[in-house]
């Protein structure tokens, strides 16, 4: 076994001579976007692990919600009160202020036929916005992606962002994916490999992308210039927002920053986990949501601030609800249909959209779902980012009134 | 022109995860026709993954439900996954063991019962070689495929789907060929009953078939399963699209339909015999052309296992093998559906091509990974104060067989004559004194690891 210093390294890898063949990207041509979907922006927010939606907005006054969660069921005076009988989970009072103010519309019943139960299965027909009996093999944010590819250019990776190390199914597209970066200043240093950055510089030979080694060349320039460009727009605003100090108000912190910079970039992705909560739900779930929402009302703050509230729209979902009745260890078990939560400053109208699920017309203890979740999908692209919604779902679905 | 070496690495790198250039030097003076023989006789020789003891062992089970219970793990599921990363870095069985990742991608399966998915791959290795009915029959049985697509509760008062679309569309005639809507209904019904016990073990419940007459592809009959199965396997088409599926992966993703359609017209004239078919793809001229070498994007799995067999790659933790096959995109036992893994150029994006390309660099500092992997589904939410603490995946790598291999070529040979022991393909100019430019020539031992450090680090390195 060898060992190997760090100065190893540093020699090995050309880190010494780093700004000797750093080569200067040409910046005019890597910002290619169609025009008439470059001003308004898309947050999708991902609850991973099967939100309990029934315990964020509550039907308190139901029997059968009050019969089926003796421990774990709120209370009229534990929420805030949202319309008769409805309560949003007092954990969520950054959502209620947008609520309030006009800002959200939330979707009851958002779901599918014939639900399936797995995390696995289910995120994947949320994320490829496939068919339940279907598997596609890419995302549905990655057939917009697909989409913008016009005569051999492409939108650049960055296109669409997704704030994690790797890239989600969802912004996987046939022809391009987007970009994943967690925390631009690191993607940076972490890629800071000089033959790797002059190999990504060359000019290849051939444009033949029918030949993988030209693909992979041509998606090498492209990560490169990507890397170097969400960096450079991340540095151009410090938001002076206070956002909670946690890993998910970091996030939100750099997708407003680089919203607030103009970013080309049309979508942004970004998951908040620990939300399987089998067993004492209230707990955990509450610090889930306080999370999420103390997060959000620090990101429509911070972009309400420099204006760009209105051209911003926010959606969050999971790749299912739970179970009507609790269990046995004060948890749920996986369920159905659930609530998505679209936040803008630009909605034509805020508030419910359509009535509760009707808690007495259950299948099998669960939710039947109201709402198709490629409507939303659909809304979101025809209405919002102005792409063509059949052509990406292959499919039509009807479109909510919202937008 | 495809040269011998090339040609040997070929062979090695598809029907096998790579050999060192110690080897293939070694081998250099053999016959394809030699060499191919020698890769059959080796993959007689294996052996299974015995990692696990069942853990319902000589346990009172009262019902199936308690036993899944028993059996799920993501603990052991992450342990069953590096046992069989190690298994294939260092198994001489090398064929055996890509048919068998080839057939868990065919036949891709992802629960969390560690035991029965154990039992599964152990299934596909001792039928990766054999007859294709066979491992067929013994997959439409076998207890984690029966849970993972719900056979279990397909039922004569209610049927369940779910496994007779998939035998169908995925694992025998393909996506739309000759079935319709309504022989998956009848299938359904044929499979009615076959369930897993409480012991994991496949269980026939006549109580819960539906022996009723049924009408498949056209055909009238009291069929049950095992028939549905005869006759999806007397149909033409499901050689052709297992043919076409092989040829994608052994061969190439574009498909030479001439090449396809007579493999499978011998495939099926031979029984499905599996071994017959890759013998001869591995002895025929077009494998070695060079529209084919070098041609395809290695699965994260193929290039962490090229990596363990070349220097050795390890990780401190044994949390950071399975960790890297997540932000790769592959992990052993987790294919995202039931589809497998969708390959080619899938394999990269953004991010995943970076990292690759990042590797090389990564062992040779010796200082690991910084890249954190998404969290499970079932994961309790992230703890800030662990994130803060986060340590790197340390890495292991060990470079003296390949420094001995090249200690004595002339310095100034170096380059040019390493190149070709790690790229395949030809259609390309490697620039080697960009190469140069970074190798470190401090030593003759350091000039050796920096130069193919550098070659391994270049985008032609993941092409296989």
């Amino acid at each position: 076994m060898m060992k190997n210093s760090r100065r190893d390294f540093i020699k090995y890898s050309g880190l010494a001579s780093a700004s000797l063949f750093m080569p200067k990207f040409l910046k005019a041509t890597t910002n290619y976007l169609p025009n008439d979907i470059r001003p308004k922006v898309l947050v999708v927010i991902q609850f991973s692990g099967g939100n309990d939606g029934l315990n964020c907005i509550v039907p308190y006054d139901d029997d059968i919600y009050r019969k089926g969660r003796p421990s774990i069921g709120y209370k009229k005076d534990e929420l805030i009160k949202l319309g008769d009988g409805i309560g949003m989970n007092s954990s969520m009072q950054g959502l209620a202020d947008l609520f309030f103010d006009g800002n959200v519309v939330l979707v009851n019943g958002v779901g599918y036929p014939n639900p399936n139960r797995s995390h696995f299965r289910s995120m994947d027909i949320w994320q490829t916005g496939s068919d339940e009996n279907a598997y596609l093999q890419s995302g549905w944010i990655g057939r917009i992606l697909d989409a913008t590819c016009n005569n051999a250019h492409c939108a650049q990776p960055h296109f669409a962002v997704e704030l994690d190390d790797s890239l989600s199914l969802a912004l996987k597209g046939t022809q391009m994916s987007g970009f994943a970066v967690r925390d631009p200043k690191l993607l940076k240093q972490a890629n800071n490999n000089p033959f790797i950055d002059t190999i990504a510089a060359t000019q290849q030979h051939s444009d033949d992308e029918h030949h993988n080694v030209a693909y992979l060349h041509k998606l090498l320039t492209d990560t490169a210039q990507s890397t170097d460009y969400i960096y450079e727009q991340s540095q151009k605003y410090a938001s002076t927002t206070v956002y909670p100090a946690n890993e998910f108000g970091n996030q939100l912190k750099t997708i407003a920053q680089l919203i607030i910079a103009e970013t080309n970039t049309s979508v942004y992705y970004v998951s908040l986990s620990g939300f399987d909560t089998h067993a004492a739900q209230r707990g955990q779930q509450e610090r889930q949501l306080k999370v999420y929402a103390d997060g959000l009302k620090a990101f429509c703050t911070d972009l309400k601030g420099k204006g760009k509230f209105n051209d911003t729209m926010i959606m969050t979902f999971s790749e299912f609800g739970r179970r009507v009745e609790e269990n046995a260890s004060n948890g749920t078990d996986h369920g159905t249909a659930n609530n998505v939560y679209l936040i803008s400053g630009g909605l034509k109208q805020g508030g419910m959209i359509n009535d509760m699920t009707d808690l007495s017309k259950l299948q099998d203890g669960d939710l039947i779902h109201q709402v198709d979740f490629r409507s939303v999908y659909t809304t979101v692209m025809n209405k919002w980012l102005n792409v063509d919604a059949t052509a990406v779902l292959n499919k039509s679905f009807p479109m909510l009134d919202c937008l | 022109m495809v040269s011998k070496q090339q040609q040997l690495q070929h062979l090695y790198l598809r029907a096998g995860f790579g050999e060192t250039p110690a080897v293939i030097k070694q081998k250099m003076n053999n016959s394809i026709e030699h060499l191919v023989n020698g890769l059959f006789d080796d993959a007689k020789q294996y052996r299974n993954l015995n990692y696990l003891e069942n853990p319902a062992k000589g346990k009172d089970v009262s019902n199936f439900k308690v036993l899944l219970l028993i059996l799920k793990s993501q603990e052991q599921m992450r342990e069953l996954n590096t046992e069989w990363m190690q298994m294939l870095g260092s198994t001489k069985s090398v064929l055996r063991e890509k048919m068998t990742l080839f057939w868990h991608d065919h036949f891709a399966t992802s629960t969390q019962l560690a035991y029965l998915m154990q039992v599964q791959n152990n299934t596909l290795r001792k039928h990766a070689l054999g007859k294709f009915d066979k491992l067929l029959h013994a997959i439409a049985t076998d207890p984690a495929m029966i849970i993972y697509l719900n056979n279990q509760q397909n039922k004569k008062d209610a049927p369940n789907e779910n496994f007779a679309r998939e035998v169908m569309e995925l694992f025998t005639l393909g996506e739309g060929n000759l079935y319709t809507e309504k022989d998956i209904k009848e299938a359904a019904r044929a499979f009615t009953g076959w369930t897993v016990n409480k012991r994991g073990q496949f269980e026939f419940v006549p109580d819960e078939h539906d022996a009723g007459e049924k009408e498949f592809l056209g055909v009238k009959g009291n069929f049950n399963g095992q028939d549905i199965i005869n006759l999806l396997l007397a149909e033409k088409q499901t050689a052709q699209h297992i043919t076409r599926k092989i040829y994608r992966e052994f061969v190439n993703d574009k498909v030479d339909e001439q090449v396809v359609n007579k493999l499978a017209d011998d495939f099926y004239a031979s029984g499905y015999d599996i071994s017959k078919l890759m013998r001869g793809i591995f002895l025929a001229d077009y494998f070695y052309s060079e529209q084919n070498v070098g041609a395809k994007i290695a699965s994260p799995v193929e290039l962490l296992v090229r990596f363990k067999r070349l220097v050795g790659l390890d990780f401190k933790e044994k949390k950071g093998l399975f960790n890297v096959q997540k932000v790769l995109g592959q992990v052993l036992f987790f294919p995202p559906n039931v589809a497998g893994w969708p390959g080619g150029r899938n394999w990269v994006d953004s991010s995943t091509l970076t990292l690759r390309m990042n590797i090389p660099a990564r062992i040779i500092l010796g200082g690991g990974f910084d890249i954190r992997p998404k969290p499970e589904f079932e994961d309790a939410p992230v703890d800030e104060a662990a994130l803060k603490a986060k340590k790197r995946a340390e890495v292991i790598s060990d470079w003296s067989k390949l420094v001995n291999t090249f200690k004595s070529v002339n310095q100034a040979e170096l380059i040019a004559t390493l190149i070709p022991y790690f790229i395949q393909c030809s259609d390309t100019a490697i620039d080697e004194d960009l190469i140069a430019k970074y190798v470190d020539g401090s030593s003759s031992e350091k000039t050796i690891i920096s130069a193919i450090g550098a070659i391994m680090s270049l985008p032609e390195f993941q092409l296989i």
